[in-house]
C-alpha cells in the first residue's frame, strides 16, 4: 500500500486540486459563495501544509511556513486574533532570524540532512529554537478564547497547518538530535520536560469547560506534546516511516473532528471518540507510545522520558473524560424518552 | 469454586424473577449472567494469559457499554489502564508482576464502584465475573509491592471509620469490601478458608445489591467475619496493624448493635 502512495506525486496532485476548486469558485461564484471556505481555504492550506512537509530546504520550510500563518489569518471567514498578545504573534520572527543566523553558521548551508561543521553552541541553539517554536505554535491552541465554530476553518487551520508544522519540525529536531553533545543534550530534555509540564498545567484549566472545540484543540496541543519525548531518545524505529505515521496522526485528527461536531450524542459517539483518542495518542499497537517504549535502550535519560510521556498522558485522560461526558449526555437521553 | 458460583447465581434469577413484575424486566438481568458464565467457561479452557485477559475486556466492555452508567469515569479508567498496560514493554522482566498489580486494582475500582441504568441489580452478575476474573488473575500475578498498598488501604479505611466516629461498617460497605478483595488476592489463604471469604463477600454484595431489608443488619456482622479471615495471614506482616483493626471493628459492631437496639425501643 505504502508503494501505491509512493507513486503518485501528491504535492501535484493537491496543487491541481486548488486549481480546479478555485476555477469552480470563480465560475459559479454567485452559488458558491457560501462554501469559500471549503473550496479554497481547505485546498489552499492542504496544499501548502502538504510542501511544508516535504520542503528539503531551511528557507523553503520558512517560506511556506509563513505563507500558510500568514494567509491563513485572511482566507478563512472568521477572522481572529490568533493570540490574545501582540507579544505571541511577534516573538516568533525573532526565533526564526536566531535560527537562519545559527543554521548557517554551524551548517555552512540551509539544506536538511547535511553534516554538522561545529557542533559547538550554536547548533544547540538551532534545536533549542526549534523546539520552542512547536511550543509556541501549540500556546495558541491553549491560550486563544475565541474558538471558531466552523468545521472547516478547525481542519483547515489546526490541523493541516499547525500539526503538520509540528510534526515536520519534530522531524527536522529528530536528524540533529544525534550530533550533539551529551551535556547539552541534558539541557534539551529538561526543557522538553518544561514544557509538557506548562501545557499540562494550562490545558488542566479548562477540565470542566463545556466549549468542545476548545477541548479538541486542547487534546491536539496535548498529542503533540506527547510526541516531544521521542526527541529525548534519537533511535527509534518510528523515524524510519515517520511520513506514514504523520499520516495517520492527521488524519486521525481529521475525523475526531468529523465525528465530534456530525454526530449525535449517542453511545456509537462515545466508542468512536474514546478509540480514536486511544489511537491518536499512541495506546493503539500502531501508536507512537506502544513503538516507543517497544524498542527502548537504557539510557541516563529513561526517567525524564517517563516523567514527559506519563504526565501528558495523565492529562488527556482528565481532559477526554470530559470529551466523553459531552458526547454522550444522559440528562438529554432521558427527555427524548 | 465454580459450584459456588452455581449457587449463587441460581440464587440471584430466582430473587430476581420473583421480584418482577414481568418477565421483560429480568430479560437485561439474565443477559449479563449468560454473558458472564460464558466468560466462565471460557477462562477454565483458555491456558494462555492473553487470551483471558482479551475475554476479560470485551466482556466488561460489553457489560459496560450497553447497560453502564456513568460511562465516562469507567472509560477514563480504561485509558489509563491500558497506559499502564503499555509500559509493560519497558520494564518487561522487572516490574512486571507489579503493573499487572496495578492493572488489577484500577479493574477492581472499576467493578466495585460501577452502577447501572437500566436495572440497578445487574451489579451482582457484574460483580460475580469480576470476583472469579480476580480468582482466575491470583494465579498469575503475585507481587510483593500488593503487601504495602493492602497496609496503606487498610490504614485508610480505619482513619475513615475514626472519623466517621465508629457509627456502622454498612455504610463504607464498598471501601471495606474493595480492600478485602485486595487481602484476598494478596495473600496466601487456605482453600477451605478462601471459599468461605468468597462466599461471605458474594453473599454481602447479594444483599447489597437485592436490598433485602431484614438481612440489610446482617451485612455488618458478615463484613466483620471475612475480615476475621483475611487478617490471618496478615498477623505476620503487622501484628500492631490488625489489632487495630480488629479492635476498631468491634467497637463498631458493637455501638451499631446498641444504637439499633435502642432505636428500636423507641420505635
Amino acid at each position: 500500500m505504502v508503494n501505491a502512495l509512493e507513486m503518485y506525486d501528491w504535492q501535484f496532485m493537491t496543487q491541481i486540486l486548488l486549481v480546479v476548486s478555485i476555477f469552480t469558485f470563480v465560475i459559479f461564484f454567485k452559488r458558491l459563495k457560501k462554501y469559500s471556505e471549503l473550496l479554497v481555504a481547505l485546498p489552499f492550506s492542504l496544499s501548502v501544509g502538504l510542501s511544508i512537509f516535504l520542503s528539503d530546504n531551511l528557507v523553503s520550510y520558512f517560506f511556506f511556513s509563513e505563507i500558510l500563518f500568514v494567509v491563513s489569518n485572511i482566507i478563512y471567514n472568521n477572522c481572529y486574533k490568533l493570540y490574545n498578545k501582540r507579544y505571541f504573534e511577534n516573538v516568533r520572527y525573532i526565533f526564526w532570524i536566531i535560527i537562519f543566523f545559527t543554521y548557517y553558521n554551524s551548517f555552512g548551508s540551509f539544506a536538511f540532512n547535511a553534516v554538522p561543521r561545529n557542533t559547538g553552541i550554536e547548533f544547540t541553539f538551532v534545536v533549542a529554537l526549534l523546539l520552542s517554536l512547536i511550543f509556541l505554535m501549540i500556546l495558541n491552541f491553549l491560550l486563544r478564547e475565541k474558538s471558531s465554530n466552523s468545521v472547516a476553518e478547525s481542519i483547515g487551520y489546526e490541523v493541516f497547518t499547525v500539526s503538520i508544522f509540528c510534526m515536520k519540525t519534530i522531524l527536522i529536531i529528530s536528524d540533529l538530535t544525534d550530533a550533539i553533545p551529551p551535556k547539552h543534550h541534558t539541557i534539551i530534555d529538561i526543557m522538553i520536560l518544561l514544557f509538557i509540564f506548562v501545557g499540562s498545567i494550562l490545558s488542566l484549566q479548562f477540565h470542566k469547560s463545556s466549549n468542545v472545540q476548545k477541548l479538541k484543540s486542547i487534546i491536539r496541543a496535548l498529542v503533540i506534546l506527547s510526541l516531544l519525548p521521542l526527541l529525548i531518545i534519537g533511535e527509534s524505529k518510528l523515524w524510519e516511516n515517520f511520513s506514514i505515521f504523520t499520516l495517520t496522526i492527521i488524519a486521525g485528527f481529521v475525523f475526531l473532528e468529523l465525528i465530534v461536531s456530525y454526530l449525535d450524542k449517542s453511545r456509537i459517539k462515545l466508542i468512536l471518540v474514546f478509540l480514536l483518542i486511544c489511537f491518536i495518542s499512541g495506546l493503539s499497537p500502531f501508536g507512537h507510545i506502544f513503538i516507543l517504549f517497544k524498542d527502548l535502550v537504557d539510557s541516563d535519560n529513561q526517567v525524564i522520558l517517563l516523567l514527559g510521556v506519563i504526565t501528558s498522558l495523565l492529562t488527556i485522560s482528565v481532559i477526554s473524560k470530559r470529551m466523553f461526558e459531552l458526547s454522550y449526555d444522559l440528562e438529554d437521553h432521558k427527555s427524548l424518552k | 469454586m465454580i459450584i459456588i458460583f452455581l449457587i449463587f447465581t441460581i440464587i440471584s434469577l430466582f430473587l430476581r424473577t420473583k421480584d418482577a413484575k414481568s418477565i421483560q424486566e429480568c430479560i437485561p438481568f439474565y443477559i449479563v449472567s449468560t454473558l458472564s458464565w460464558i466468560s466462565f467457561l471460557l477462562y477454565m479452557y483458555l491456558d494462555s494469559i492473553l487470551y483471558i485477559f482479551t475475554t476479560f475486556e470485551i466482556t466488561t466492555f460489553l457489560i459496560m457499554i450497553t447497560l453502564g452508567n456513568n460511562l465516562s469515569k469507567f472509560l477514563q479508567l480504561k485509558f489509563i489502564s491500558f497506559f499502564v498496560l503499555t509500559l509493560l514493554y519497558i520494564f518487561e522482566g522487572v516490574f512486571q508482576q507489579d503493573i499487572l498489580y496495578v492493572y488489577v486494582l484500577i479493574s477492581t475500582f472499576i467493578a466495585l464502584w460501577s452502577s447501572f441504568r437500566v436495572d440497578k441489580k445487574i451489579y451482582f452478575p457484574f460483580i460475580l465475573f469480576n470476583i472469579f476474573s480476580l480468582m482466575k488473575a491470583r494465579e498469575y500475578i503475585e507481587s510483593p509491592f500488593s503487601v504495602t498498598v493492602f497496609v496503606i488501604g487498610a490504614i485508610f479505611l480505619l482513619f475513615i471509620l475514626l472519623k466517621g466516629r465508629l457509627q456502622s461498617l454498612y455504610r463504607e460497605t464498598s471501601i471495606i469490601t474493595f480492600i478485602l478483595w485486595l487481602g484476598v488476592f494478596t495473600f496466601s489463604i487456605d482453600l477451605y478458608f478462601l471459599l468461605t471469604v468468597i462466599t461471605l463477600l458474594l453473599t454481602v454484595s447479594l444483599f447489597k445489591s437485592f436490598k433485602l431489608k431484614e438481612l440489610n443488619k446482617a451485612i455488618d456482622i458478615l463484613l466483620y467475619l471475612s475480615s476475621l479471615i483475611v487478617l490471618i495471614p496478615f498477623i505476620k506482616v503487622s501484628f500492631f496493624l490488625t489489632l487495630t483493626w480488629l479492635a476498631i471493628f468491634s467497637i463498631c459492631l458493637f455501638s451499631n448493635k446498641r444504637l439499633r437496639d435502642i432505636g428500636e425501643c423507641h420505635g
